[in-house]
């Protein structure tokens, strides 16, 4: 089926590859994250949501134990035409679209905000809390231009969906958390993001996926708390989770069905990790 | 009649005379009921014998003889006080069936109907007849029909959409499962307004104004009312529905929105509307869940078989036909009217293409 994409997730996607192209020899150290790894797995739904795919930026994770030496990755990024515009991880490119690297919290080293990385510095990428569990779990896919007529493609890990599940609970749940130090106008459409996650994939495979991240060291604690956090805000009609969704789609979605069935999946999947 | 046609049977010299009432001077002291008639027996040696008469233009069922016996009885009863000889009970009707003659016969009293049933016993003076007439009501399937409601009547107004005239009417009988009584009663209430014509009065259907059969048979249906709807929920949306339908092995047929998409698409469907014939069974094997607000799925168990009738198939779904997705359309709830117009436009267009032609395979 054709599909018609915003213009901000088509440049997105241009970015991304431009990206993995400056990474080079690093790309067996890259996972995609976020919003874009997201829509690798929900295009089967995406046109059964008024809401369409949509992002402004592409998020790498970084597996430190995979880098190579060189290229160091800020220079090979500023080579590419990209800039460090906020330090430690944000890139830029002439033309506004970001970049963001990222480096699990738990294999980050010790600094606060940057993550260690020896020969390629501590302004390189950012510790995140909760993306632990993408280092477990992805698989290589082929991600390609979204311009059409543009056969300009890679092949890159994308973080598995229940791994981005864990992901966009922690990101939710510490904005909330500080609604001061964080913007909080992008919470409905992670939200959402995390909807397109739960109906998309079958909940058997969600459940299976979540036990291999709570059977591995690294990913086990963040995993265990996310699902926790997941619980409290979209295990009920009341969650401030299912709040958020339900302002996402104000106006193109029946509210109603969008809360009984992210509930219903909700429900669903914390039954079948308890079994 | 039934006094002619009784007395005509009579030996020579004896007759049968109708009393009036009034001149009788006979008032019953169970004033709650007088007899319809009284009449008067005289045989050739004089004898007479009073004859006591019930009269029902309605069909006399056989539960009901106890109730027409004890009536006829206390009338009887009263009448052998004033007058001496104890009178004999009689029922006249238009109709009587074996069942109710047998009942009539062992509570000993007289009949006759209309078909030329008679069984007329009195003992002084010693008179016998019984005559055979009708063993079927002849009259049963003759009632005039005053609506479309129901079963019956549905099938053949479905019929009367779907096919393509001209056609007999045991042909349509043959085609949707129905008497010809019946497709002529229906045919009977639509010919008053043109929306049947025959070429003769016990001729062929040659024209039938569809739409307006359509707007005629929606003054009697309604959708949410004629049928019994519970709303459900599918998480992942219609499509997930839509995926499990194409590998069900139950018997359904989708309606209403999304069966009108095909066709006329409005605006996006949001409820799925599937007819079932049992909705528990059918959201088990679908895995769907009872939803009090925010369902997209309504199962439908309907309010005649006949939605299963020619069905259409597209995509590996299957849908109710297009004439019973228009009523469901026109008199269901919400945006449904609006989509009905948007329905009615393209068949208006494309008669040739959704009215089926009456082969002569039944």
């Amino acid at each position: 089926m054709e599909t018609s994409y915003d213009q901000h997730y088509i440049d997105a996607r241009e970015t991304l590859l431009d990206a993995v192209e400056a990474l080079g020899p690093h790309i067996d150290a890259a996972i995609l994250v976020g919003a874009q790894a997201v829509y690798m797995h929900t295009e089967s739904v995406d046109d059964s949501f008024a809401v369409a795919p949509f992002t402004y930026d592409a998020d790498i994770g970084l597996d430190p134990e995979r880098l190579e030496d060189s290229p160091a990755i800020v220079d090979a990024m500023c080579r590419a035409g990209f800039r460090l515009t906020l330090p430690p991880g944000t890139f830029m490119k002439d033309g506004g679209t970001q970049v963001d690297l990222m480096v699990p919290a738990a294999a980050g080293g010790s600094g606060r905000r940057g993550a260690r990385l020896g020969v390629h510095g501590n302004k390189a990428a950012r510790k995140v809390h909760g993306l632990e569990g993408t280092l477990v779990s992805h698989t290589r896919r082929k991600i390609s231009s979204l311009v059409s007529d543009e056969d300009r493609s890679c092949i890159l890990k994308v973080a598995g969906p229940a791994a981005l599940l864990v992901a966009k609970v922690h990101k939710i749940g510490e904005r909330l958390e500080d609604p001061v130090g964080h913007r909080q106008e992008q919470l409905p459409k992670d939200a959402f993001d995390i909807y397109r996650l739960l109906s998309a994939i079958d909940t058997a495979e969600l459940a299976e996926e979540f036990g291999l991240l709570r059977s591995h060291k690294i990913s086990s604690s963040v995993t265990s708390e996310a699902l926790s956090k997941f619980r409290s805000l979209f295990g009920s009609r009341s969650g401030i989770g299912t709040t958020l969704l339900v302002n996402s789609v104000r106006g193109l979605e029946d509210p109603n069905f969008i809360i009984e069935s992210s509930v219903a999946l909700s429900q669903d999947l914390l039954q079948a990790i308890a079994q | 009649m039934a006094i002619k046609a009784v007395g005509a049977r009579l030996p020579p010299r004896w007759l049968l005379l109708s009393r009036e009432r009034e001149a009788t001077g006979w008032s019953p002291q169970d004033a709650t009921h007088i007899a319809d008639a009284i009449w008067e027996l005289r045989g050739s040696d004089g004898l007479s014998s009073d004859i006591i008469v019930e009269v029902k233009a309605n069909l006399v069922e056989p539960r009901m003889v106890d109730r027409v016996a004890s009536q006829l009885k206390a009338l009887s009863n009263s009448r052998h006080e004033q007058a001496g000889a104890i009178p004999v009970c009689m029922l006249i009707s238009t109709y009587l069936s074996p069942l109710t003659r047998g009942r009539l016969t062992e509570a000993g009293i007289s009949y006759a109907d209309s078909t030329g049933n008679i069984r007329f016993a009195v003992d002084r003076p010693a008179v016998y007849i019984e005559i055979q007439g009708a063993d079927r009501n002849p009259f049963r399937e003759e009632r005039p029909l005053h609506s479309l409601k129901g079963g019956r009547a549905a099938r053949v107004a479905r019929g009367l959409l779907d096919y393509r005239p001209p056609f007999g009417t045991r042909e349509l009988a043959g085609k949707t499962g129905s008497s010809a009584a019946m497709v002529s009663r229906v045919s009977s209430l639509l010919e008053p307004d043109e929306i049947v014509t025959k070429e003769s009065p016990r001729g062929r259907i040659v024209s039938v104004d569809w739409e307006a059969l359509a707007r005629r048979w929606a003054m009697d249906y309604d959708f949410a009312s004629s049928n019994a709807l519970t709303t459900w929920l599918e998480p992942r949306g219609t499509r997930a529905l839509y995926s499990r339908l194409r590998n069900t092995g139950i018997r359904y047929a989708v309606t209403g929105s999304f069966a009108g998409y095909r066709f006329a698409p409005v605006a996006e469907p949001r409820l799925a509307a599937l007819y079932v014939d049992d909705p528990d069974t059918a959201a088990q094997s679908l895995g769907l869940r009872l939803a009090e607000t925010g369902g997209n799925v309504l199962l439908v168990r309907p309010f005649d078989p006949v939605v299963f009738e020619r069905v259409e198939y597209d995509d590996g779904i299957t849908f109710a036909r297009v004439t019973q997705v228009l009523l469901d359309l026109m008199t269901g709830p919400g945006r449904g009217p609006a989509e009905a117009e948007a329905l009615l436009a393209w068949m208006r267009d494309k008669e040739d293409i959704w009215r089926l032609p009456m082969t002569n395979t039944t």
